[in-house]
C-alpha cells in the first residue's frame, strides 16, 4: 500500500484532503443540525394578530400538553379550524367573516404551528408532537368551552390531524372538513420526505427559516393569491419560532397516516374535501380518487385556479362550500 | 426515533469515554499497562515514539476532558438526574458535537493510517488502530449522532 501511495504522491494528498473535507463538511452539518437555532423574530408582531388583539377577537387555553392560541367569532353551532403547518389562523382570515355571520368558529393554532406552544419549558418535543397528544389537547379545548359536538376541519396538516380527532372522538364530531388536507396514506413530496432523515431533516429546516424561503413557499401553495410583503411577514414571524421550527421535522417522523387511512371506512361523521386543481403539494390526481375510493358518500369539490391553500386562493368559493355543507 | 435506543447509544459512548478516561488516569500514574514500558505504551497508542506526550499533566487533561464528554452524554439522554438538567441545552449539544467530532476526526485518521495514507510505526499500531480504534470511533460516532438527535 505504501508503495502505491509514493508511486502516486497527487493521489495520496487528494485523498487526504476528501477524508479531511468530509470530516468538516460532517462537523458542520452537525453543527447546523443540532447547535445552531435559527433567530427567532420576537420584535415584531404580525399586523393580523394586533387586529384580533384590538378586537379581543383571540386567546390563550392551556389544553393537554400545550397553551392553544385561539380565535373566537361569531355565534351558532361550533365550528373548529386547524391551520397547515407552518401556517397559523391568520391562513383562514379570509373565509371567517362569512363563516361567522352564521356560525361560532374557533381557530385553533395547530400545535407546532403560529403562537401556540408546548406547556412545558424544557418539552420533549418528539412525545409532545404526536397525533394523540394533539387530539387530547383539541379535547382539552372542546371540554373547557363546553363544546358538545363540532364540526372540524382544516387545511394541509391541519386536515388531517383533524381528521384523527374525529375519527378517535366521533362523538365529539358531527361533521369533517378537509381543504387540502392530509391524512391519506399517500408519500409526501420529496421536500417533507427529506426533512424525515436524521441531521438533513434538521439542517434543510433550519437554513430554510428565512423571508425568501417564506416567500417562496406561499408561492408555491398559492396561484391567485397575490403573495405580498405583508402577507409574507404576517406568515413569517411565527414561522420563526423555536418549537415550530422543530416540529417540521418532529411531525414528519412522528406521524404516519396509514392509521387514519384506515379508519377512515369506520367514520360516520359527512365529508366535505375541498382540493386546489393546482395543488403541487398534495397531488389531487392522487388523493381525489383515494378520497372516494375510502369514503363513496364524501362531497369531493375541486377547485379552478387554486392551490394547496385553498381557502387562500379562492376564499369565496370555499365559504360558500363550507356554508352549504355545514347547513346539510 | 426510539427512547431506549437512544438511551442505548448514550450509555454505550459514555462507558467507552468514562473507560478511556479512567485508562488516561491510570496511565497518569505512571503505571504502563497493558504496555511493558512508557515507550511501547505511546507507540501502540499514539503512534508515536515521542513519550513525552504521556507527561502526566496532558494525561490528566484528556482523563477529565473523556469524563466530562461521558457526563455530558448521559446528561443528555437525561440518566444524569438533577445535574443534568442544570446543564443548559445548548451547551450540552455544542459537548456533544464535540465528542462526536473528535470521534470522527479519530476515525478518519485511522481510516489514513490503515490506507497507508499516512505511515503506522508499529505492527502492533497499526492492528489496534484496523481492528479496534476506527471501527470503536465510527461506531461511537454513530451513536453520538444518535444522542444529538434526541429532542
Amino acid at each position: 500500500m505504501n508503495d502505491f501511495w509514493s508511486r502516486h504522491p497527487w493521489l495520496r494528498r487528494a485523498t487526504a484532503a476528501m477524508i479531511t473535507f468530509l470530516v468538516v463538511v460532517i462537523t458542520a452539518l452537525l453543527y447546523i443540525a443540532y447547535v445552531y437555532i435559527p433567530p427567532e423574530d420576537r420584535t415584531e408582531t404580525p399586523a393580523y394578530l394586533t387586529y384580533l388583539q384590538e378586537h379581543h377577537l383571540d386567546g390563550y387555553v392551556n389544553a393537554g400538553n400545550f397553551r392553544l392560541h385561539y380565535l373566537h367569532e361569531g355565534k351558532g353551532e361550533p365550528v373548529v379550524l386547524l391551520p397547515g403547518n407552518g401556517a397559523w389562523m391568520y391562513s383562514f382570515r379570509t373565509i371567517i367573516p362569512a363563516l361567522a355571520q352564521h356560525y361560532s368558529v374557533y381557530v385553533i393554532d395547530t400545535p407546532g404551528d403560529g403562537y401556540t406552544t408546548p406547556l412545558a419549558s424544557n418539552p420533549d418535543y418528539s412525545a409532545l408532537y404526536t397525533l394523540s397528544s394533539i387530539d387530547q389537547s383539541l379535547l382539552a379545548f372542546l371540554d373547557h368551552f363546553h363544546l358538545g359536538r363540532v364540526a372540524i376541519g382544516g387545511n394541509s396538516e391541519g386536515g388531517g390531524i383533524a381528521l384523527s380527532f374525529a375519527e378517535h372522538y366521533p362523538d365529539r364530531v358531527n361533521k369533517y372538513i378537509s381543504l387540502d388536507g392530509t391524512g391519506l396514506n399517500i408519500p409526501d413530496t420529496w421536500f417533507w420526505q427529506l426533512t424525515a432523515f436524521p441531521v438533513l431533516g434538521e439542517v434543510y429546516t433550519k437554513l430554510t427559516i428565512s423571508r425568501s424561503a417564506m416567500r417562496q413557499i406561499l408561492s408555491a401553495v398559492t396561484v391567485h393569491m397575490p403573495v405580498t410583503d405583508t402577507i409574507v411577514q404576517d406568515y413569517y414571524i411565527p414561522y420563526t419560532f423555536h418549537p415550530n421550527v422543530v416540529s417540521w421535522w418532529v411531525m414528519e417522523r412522528n406521524i404516519h397516516w396509514e392509521e387514519t387511512e384506515h379508519l377512515l371506512p369506520q367514520m360516520k361523521t359527512p365529508i366535505l374535501v375541498i382540493w386546489g386543481k393546482q395543488d403541487t403539494v398534495l397531488d389531487p390526481h392522487l388523493y381525489l380518487p383515494r378520497w372516494h375510493y375510502v369514503d363513496p358518500h364524501a362531497t369531493i369539490m375541486e377547485i379552478d385556479q387554486a392551490g394547496h391553500a385553498v381557502q387562500e386562493d379562492q376564499p369565496g368559493q370555499v365559504s360558500q362550500a363550507l356554508l352549504h355543507f355545514l347547513a346539510e | 426515533m426510539n427512547e431506549h435506543f437512544q438511551a442505548f447509544a448514550g450509555i454505550m459512548v459514555a462507558a467507552v469515554l468514562a473507560l478511556d478516561g479512567f485508562l488516561h488516569a491510570y496511565w497518569a500514574t505512571g503505571q504502563t499497562w497493558p504496555a511493558r514500558n512508557t515507550r511501547s505504551l505511546v507507540q501502540a497508542v499514539l503512534n508515536s515514539s515521542n513519550t513525552r506526550a504521556f507527561r502526566p499533566a496532558i494525561l490528566l487533561l484528556l482523563a477529565v476532558l473523556l469524563v466530562c464528554g461521558a457526563l455530558l452524554v448521559l446528561a443528555r439522554v437525561h440518566l444524569l438526574s438533577i445535574p443534568g438538567q442544570l446543564i443548559p441545552d445548548s451547551l450540552l449539544q455544542l459537548g456533544i458535537v464535540g465528542v462526536a467530532t473528535g470521534l470522527l476526526v479519530r476515525a478518519a485518521m485511522g481510516i489514513g493510517w490503515t490506507l497507508g495514507l499516512a505511515p503506522a510505526r508499529s505492527r502492533w499500531f497499526y492492528r489496534l488502530n484496523l481492528l479496534v480504534y476506527t471501527p470503536v470511533c465510527l461506531i461511537l460516532f454513530i451513536a453520538a449522532v444518535v444522542v444529538l438527535s434526541s429532542y
